[in-house]
Formats: C-alpha cells, structure tokens, sequence
C-alpha cells in the first residue's frame, strides 16, 4: 500500500516496534502511516465481518485504523504521533477484559 | 479551579488559526484544540516539518501558505492544545463547555464563546471492494507523503473527480509516482449544467486555470488515463488486487493494483454540530448537509457558538481564513473586544463564492451517476450492505434513524461518518423523496470514542447517579 | 382524507403498541398500526433490553405476578417469533443480579426482599441475597471492585436484544396480515356510527371499532379527549456502549450488561427533567465512574456512543391498563416495562381488547388505583 522511499536519520528517526518488527519511522507520522510502510497488511479485522481491513482515511474518520497501542486496545493508530520504543499490534480480535487486567 | 476562556476554538486549519489569531490579538483569552499533534489541520498537514526538511516544492502554492499561516499562529498568544479530542458540547448559563479528553482524561473547557472550525473530510463513496486492504482516499495519501514522506506502492491506480484529483495527481507526479492509471469518473450528463454558471467564475478564474494546467502536465506522465468512468470496482482476497471499471460509452477495463486511491469531493465535518442539535441544511449544489449559521458564522439556535471554514460549507482554504477571521472578530465583537479585520477579507471570500457553484456543477458527487450494488457495504464498522438497507426501506423503515434502529447502520464507531450520506441517499431513492427533505441519523456525544477511565474524570462533583 | 374500516387501530408502534398489534393479527382481528415518523420520540429505541422480575411491583403485587408471568412465557414468545420471521431475540434467562456497592445498599435491597416477601403473602417471591463470592462464581474470569459487596439474585430475570425484538414483533404483525401505516401522528379521537376514527397530523383518518392508545409520551394528550386520564411523565435515563468486547458477562447485573454483539450497556440515571433526551457530561461521567469502580477491566475500553431515553413512569412505576366508561371500546395502555411485558402483551391484551377476557386481578392495573392520590383524574 505504502512504500518508503528514504529511510529518515537522525534526530528525524523514531524507532518502535510493529506487530514484532523492528521499523525506524518519521518523526511527525503516525502509526497507522508507520505500519503500513512496515509492510503490515491490515491494522485490523472488522468485529462483525471478520475480514481484513487497512486505514482507508488516515485523519480519524474511517476508524479501521483501530490498533493496540503500548497495551492499549483500540486506538486509533492515525491520531497517534510515532513514539521512541512504543510497541504496536494489530487488532486482529475483539479485547476482552482480563482477569489480570491486560484489557 | 475551573478551566475557563474566553473563547474556544476547535480545529487548528486555515479558519481555526485565523479565528484564534484574531480574537487573541484583540485581547482575549483564547484556547485551541486540535486532534492533531501540530497546527495546519488538514490542507496545511505538518506544514513546519515539510519546509524544514525542503520538501515544500512539491506541494505547491496553496499548501506553502500554511507555512506564513502556522508562523503566525505560533506568535500568538494563544493556548494551543494539540492532541485534544473533543467529545461534546454544552451550553451553560453564560456560554458553555467543550468536553473533550486529553492526557489520558475527559475534561470540561467553560467558554463564553465557541467557534467551531473542524474542517472537512472526504466524501465517502463506497462502491464493491471498497472496503479491501489498500483502497484509500486520496487524502490519505497526501496525509502520508506530507507527514511520513511515504508514497503509494505501485501498481497505483487514482479514480474520482474533482479539482483536488488532480492536484494530487501533479504532486505525486512531482514526486516521481505518478499513478499508473488514473480513472476520471465523469457524470456524463454534466456538460449541459456548466455553462450557466461560466461567467460567475470568471471572479475565481484563477482556481480553473490551476485546475487546467495540472490537467496537462498530468497527461505527460500518468501511464493511462481513463475517462467517462462510470462503475468502478475492487477486487482481491485479503487485499486489494485489482480494479475494474465501466465507461459511460460501455468500455470496460481492468488493472493489475497494490494502491488505489479514490477521491468524490469533501463534505463538512458536522458530526459536532450536529450531535449540539443545530439545525443543518442540505445544499443540492454542493450536495452535503451543513450547519445553518449566520453570515458571520453564529450558529442557529445558539447565541454563543460559531462555525468557519468547510466545516460551515466547503469553500477551500482561502475562504477559510476568511471565515475564521470573521467568526473570530464576530465573537470578539460579543465581548466587547475590538477585533482588526483585515480589508480583503471579504474579497477572498467573494473569489470563492463565486466559482464554488462552477465547481459544483463540474463535479457532483459520484453517487449521482454510479448506481451503488446492493452488495456492495455501506457500513463498514457494521458491515452492513446496501441491499440490507433496501430491504429494511420496503419494509417500512421511514428513514435514517428507523434504518439505525433495525440494521444498527451508523452504531459502529465512525458513528456514521462513513455512512449516513449514503443512508440517507438511499432512502430518498426508495421514498422518492429529496435529499434536501431527508435528515441524517442524529448523534450524540460523545462524539469520538473515550475510554471509560477517561470518562469517569467527568464525574468531578463526586454525583451519586441518579436512582430511582 | 382517507377511509379506511378495521377491527382495532393501534396508536403507537413500538415497545407496548408493537406487541399488542403482533398478538391482535395474530388472534385473527383486522389491525391497522399507526405510528410517527422517523424523528419521533421513540421511547422503544431507548432500552436496555431487561426481561426484568425482580422487584417489580412494590406495592401493587399483580405486577410482580405480572412480570413473573412474562419471563415464564418469554422464551415461547421469542421462539414464535423467530419461526414466523427469522429474527432471533437473542433472549437468555441466565438469572439476573443487581449489585450492592454500599452496606446502604444491602440493607436496601434485603428490605426490598423482605418486603416483596411479606407481599406475596404465601411468601412465594424469588430473590435472594448472594453473597461476594458467589457472584464471582456466577461470573468468572472477570474482576469485580472491591466496593462490590453482594447482590441480589433472581433466577427469573433475564435479558434481550430490543431493537431486534421491536423489528420481530413488527415483521411478525406483517406477516400475520397487519397493516403499517407510519408518518401517522394520530391528533383526534372522534365517534365514527357504531365505532370511532382516528385523524391525523398529516390529514388522514382511519376508522375501526376499538382503539388501543398505546403511544407512549403522547397517551396523556389523547386519552384525555376520550375520558381517560393517563397520569405518566417522562423520566430520563442515560446509558453509554462500549466497543463490541469477546463475550465475558454471562448475567444481566441491573445496570451493566453485555448484548449479544459483544458490546456492554453500562447505565443508568434516572432524571426528572421533562422531554429533555440529550446525553450530559456529568451522568456520563457517573456512569463510567460507577462501572469502573465495579468493574475495574472496563478502565481502558471504549465507550463509542450513547444514548438517552424518556421513560414513560407512571406514579407508582406499575403498568396502567384501562379502557374508557364513556367511550367504550377505546383503550389506554402504559408503562415503562415495554420488553419485559412483551410476551404478556402479546398473549393476553389482545383478548381484554377483543372479548373483554382479562387475567385474573387485571382490574388492579386500572387508572382508578389513583382515586384519593395527588395523581387522581382532575375533576370536573
């Protein structure tokens, strides 16, 4: 869907992990943005459907960007600013509410 | 201690800046919040970043303007806060509150003034494979080169309409990506509508010019350019594969696709105004609902809060500017402040005026000349087709809300952002009936989803709920 | 003006009008349903979905009975009409709790359950108190707060999908011959010869023999026209939904449940602020307030709407069921149970409205229980 076409350096480079990968971002980008150019084919499935789905607006209007973010569920990837060592995962299930509290 | 301003304004784009930079320098005290993490809002996205790192060249002249725009925002002294998603609003004795979340709570901002400048989104246009990995509104492309400096994986195909179409086209053509194939969807009825409205435009001649250059410098490089599309279609399995399309002359076509990206136009973003009750109006010419407000942007039915900029009716970037200085010197005006209006403000918003009916009439929205499958999804959170909603119509359902009610379209979390145009289209096909006599579902706060830990930071006062 | 001749005409097509006119095409009569349009008021969309027995009718023991009655029957009538239209409930009576989060609370809801005991009479009233532990058993995997201290259980408590229900009971009066007229916003009630017709707002009128007003917050303006004094006002109640979640609540728990799709309804407020039916930022925040502090996990889920209802409440919070001495044949029927009291509405008001036949004790549902009451029919 999305390709990078120069890797960012420096001060400009914002290292994370996406769905256990380890991807070097742009500074100002999201992490919907981010893990699209990471190869990530679908940010998550559809509750009712099941079926794959990828952002389709990148501004927080479509909400199919929802992902997990720093254990997070939920959150829409594209209104969130790429951070140093944050940890992204698909959301490929609907949460539950853990025992243990992971949510 | 209370969180209280004087004014409130929602968006930092071109007509959130402006309401805010002028009320500021009247002497009041002003709070902006913005979704995003830096001002621009949408047309002037990471504007700051982009020049900073020289790639301003390949966006163009309208997009460089944000940078003098943001400059003078930032001077300003103004209470910026970014990364602030809005929830609700209330009225109160004297003005009302903003409740919205940020830092991990919900919060309430008392204002005695609000001006509402949240922008504009793409028109949804939902036709079969829309909903594959890899189709994307053209918007978001733009949002990821400007902000990741990211481009469409090829083979990258581009379908819609509208001036906007091509500009995009002409930066990532700039970019050294242009599409493989670009798709012109057509009305093919149009050409007898535009004529009357020629002379009108000549006010904005200059925005058709833009419009004719790219058109040519475009062919130069785009690998195939269809026009009079009419039906298009997406196929694949887990992801988008292909993309099939029709001509109104009955050629059909198909290409090979990693990408494509569809835009139909862009409609206010009055998911707010609308969830306040504020009485909205559909504009057939520009064929989107906005909210009803004076010409200085008071909203009907309130006595405190303002609109500007598309979120008050799409008009682009200059009138924006326009438009938020206005609301900003109307709301300071009900303080008693004494806002500097600049003197041709009323000129840009003139130019606008005068060729929007011209580019309305050129580009209609793709709904009125491509028929929508009754396989085709219509609510993507919901995952609700077309078909569906046809049904749930024959068998009685009088309108959006009863369509809500049995088929639980505009329940998901977009709240109907991606659907209630097309609900609402669909049952004034069904009814026969006009868009204009139609109203879309009605909404609620919160408007964007909010945790309920975040939530719960509402309950300040400690209230017991009320029990029976 | 149109002419049109019906056996009954119900006014108001949801929760209650829905299920009276299911059960009269059902019975046989020639029904016409007369309900607004799109933007009405619509109580009906506004529910939580409770198939609810417990603690129902205090002070007026036929709706206990009442209520008792419907949620033995419920499943029946939830299967009758899934196989006349496909539309599946979602119906379960897994038992429902309603927690104590207070020791203000367990004295409340003990003396409730010693009251409706003393009520019944031969003692017959099934709730009782579980303690922490066994509520933890009755839903496992998840984490209650530490403020939840016990419960009150019943076993016939239950819950259902109501927007699914509403669609059911109007597919089912379809397919049992009933007719739908929507975009009719019945203003008059006029004497017709033999029986009596209805006008509308939009001009049309519609004749039959026998009226049921089942309109909800419109009953009081209509009734009074025919002799009938329906005493309710509207009584708001605001819940937010989460995101659909994989299914963990088993039990409805009063004010927090899990539909069938996965998402959970936390409520409820109860607010006398006449028609107002907005969503406010302080209940809101109450309410997710509450829900977290009894069910921690919640914190970091998302509520993605809401909404807020107008309860029909009549004084006592019991149904009103009465047909006018002066107008006979035109009934008035009310309450703020719309889906719990479905199955009761469908299998027997069609025969109070047909033949005069009415459950034992139904005279107990009468307007006349006001006489003597600051709620008594004004006079003269």
């Amino acid at each position: 869907m999305l390709r990078r076409p120069v890797e960012p350096e420096g001060n400009a480079a914002v290292r994370l992990t996406i769905a256990g990968q380890s991807v070097t971002a742009r500074r100002g980008e999201s992490v919907a943005t981010a893990a699209l150019a990471a190869g990530l084919q679908a940010t998550r499935n559809a509750p009712v459907s099941g079926e794959p789905r990828a952002p389709y607006c990148f501004m927080g209007v479509c909400f199919e960007c929802l992902m997990t973010i720093d254990g997070q569920p939920n959150r829409q990837a594209c209104l969130v600013p790429v951070q140093e060592g944050m940890t992204v995962e698909p959301q490929m299930q609907r949460p539950s509410l853990g025992v243990s509290g992971d949510g | 201690m209370a969180d209280s301003v004087d004014i409130a304004v929602l968006g930092a784009g071109p007509a959130g800046m402006a309401a805010a930079v002028i009320s500021a320098n009247a002497g009041l005290k002003v709070a902006v919040l913005d979704d995003q993490a830096v001002p621009g809002g949408q047309i002037w996205r990471n504007v700051e970043a982009v020049a900073a790192r020289g790639d301003l060249g390949l966006f163009g002249d309208d997009y460089a303007a944000g940078v003098d725009a943001v400059a003078d925002f930032r001077a300003t002294d103004v209470d910026y806060r970014p990364l602030s998603r809005v929830i609700g609003v209330e009225g109160a004795d004297i003005g009302g509150d903003v409740l919205y979340v940020r830092d991990g709570k919900a919060g309430r901002l008392h204002a005695k003034r609000l001006i509402i400048a949240l922008g504009a989104y793409e028109r949804p246009m939902p036709f079969l494979g829309w909903t594959l990995p890899g189709v994307m509104t053209a918007g978001a492309a733009q949002i990821a080169l400007k902000t990741g400096g990211l481009l469409p994986k090829r083979p990258f195909v581009l379908a819609g309409q509208g001036p906007l179409l091509l500009l995009l086209a002409a930066q990532f053509r700039a970019a050294g990506a242009a599409p493989d194939v670009l798709l012109r969807l057509d009305d093919p009825g149009r050409k007898w509508s535009a004529g009357k409205h020629g002379l009108r435009a000549l006010a904005g001649f200059s925005d058709l010019l833009k419009g004719l250059k790219w058109q040519r410098a475009l062919s130069d490089d785009v690998g195939k350019t269809i026009a009079g599309v009419t039906q298009l279609e997406a196929s694949g399995g887990d992801r988008l594969a292909a993309v099939h399309w029709q001509t109104a002359d009955g050629m059909a076509g198909e290409a090979k696709a990693a990408t494509l990206l569809v835009h139909d136009g862009v409609i206010p973003n009055a998911q707010l105004t609308r969830a306040m009750r504020i009485p909205h109006r559909y504009d057939a010419a520009a064929a989107a609902w906005s909210p009803e407000a004076s010409t200085d942007g008071q909203l009907a039915d309130t006595d405190w809060a303002y609109v500007a900029g598309d979120n008050a009716g799409i008009l682009g970037w200059a009138a924006a500017t326009a438009t938020g200085a206005k609301a900003g010197a109307a709301a300071a005006a009900a303080l008693s402040a004494k806002a500097a209006v600049s003197n041709d403000v009323d000129r840009r918003l003139g130019r606008a005026r005068a060729v929007r009916p011209l580019l309305d009439a050129l580009y209609p929205p793709a709904q009125a000349f491509t028929a929508i499958s009754d396989d085709t999804v219509i609510c993507r959170c919901e995952a609700i087709k077309a078909g569906a909603v046809r049904e749930a119509l024959a068998m009685g359902a009088q309108g959006p809300n009863q369509i809500k009610a049995f088929l639980r379209t505009g329940m998901g979390p977009c709240q109907g952002r991606m659907c209630a145009y097309t609900v609402a289209a669909l049952a004034a096909e069904a009814q026969g009936t006009a868009l204009a006599d139609t109203d879309l579902m009605r909404l609620r706060m919160p408007i964007s989803p909010v945790t309920v830990a975040e939530m719960a930071h509402l309950n300040e006062t400690d209230m017991d709920l009320p029990t029976a | 003006m149109i002419m049109d001749t019906t056996d009954v005409i119900v006014i108001g097509g949801g929760m209650v009008g829905g299920a009276i006119a299911y059960g009269l095409a059902r019975a046989g009569a020639d029904t016409l349903m007369l309900d607004e349009g799109d933007d009405a008021i619509r109580t009906a969309r506004g529910n939580f979905g409770l198939v609810w027995v417990q603690t129902k009718g205090r002070g007026l023991q036929r709706y206990q009975d009442w209520s008792r009655e419907s949620s033995e029957i419920w499943t029946e009538f939830s299967d009758d009409l899934q196989e006349s239209t496909g539309v599946n409930t979602g119906y379960e009576k897994p038992g429902g709790l309603t927690l104590c989060t207070s020791e203000e609370d367990v004295r409340a809801s003990e003396e409730i359950i010693t009251a409706m005991k003393a009520q019944a009479g031969n003692g017959q009233y099934d709730a009782w108190m579980i303690d922490r532990q066994e509520i933890e058993a009755l839903v496992p995997g998840v984490r209650f707060g530490p403020d939840v201290l016990a419960a009150s259980f019943c076993p016939h408590d239950g819950h259902a999908n109501p927007l699914k229900l509403l669609r059911a009971m109007h597919a089912g009066f379809q397919k049992a011959g009933g007719r739908y007229q929507p975009n009719a916003s019945v203003v008059d009630i006029v004497r017709d010869g033999e029986g009596y017709a209805v006008l509308t707002a939009e001009g049309a009128r519609y004749g039959a023999a026998k009226i049921v007003i089942a309109c909800g917050h419109g009953i009081p303006e209509l009734a009074a026209k025919v002799g009938l004094h329906c005493p309710t006002r509207p009584q708001r109640g605001q819940i937010l939904v989460t995101e659909r979640l994989q299914p963990m609540l088993p039990l409805p728990m009063g004010s927090i449940r899990q539909t069938d799709e996965g998402s959970i309804m936390l409520g409820v407020s109860h607010e006398e602020v006449g028609f107002d039916d907005r969503n406010t930022g302080d209940v809101s925040g109450a309410i997710a307030a509450r829900a977290a502090r009894i069910l921690p996990d919640l914190a970091n889920v998302n509520i993605v709407r809401s909404w807020g209802a107008l309860r029909i409440m009549p004084p006592d919070g019991c149904p009103i069921y009465d047909e006018s001495e002066t107008w006979p044949g035109v009934f008035m029927t009310t309450n703020h149970s719309g889906v719990t009291l479905a199955s009761v509405h469908a299998k027997h008001i069609p025969d109070w409205i047909l033949r005069g036949e009415t459950p034992v004790g139904f005279q107990d549902f009468s307007v006349k229980r006001f006489e003597g009451t600051p709620h008594a029919a004004p006079t003269g």
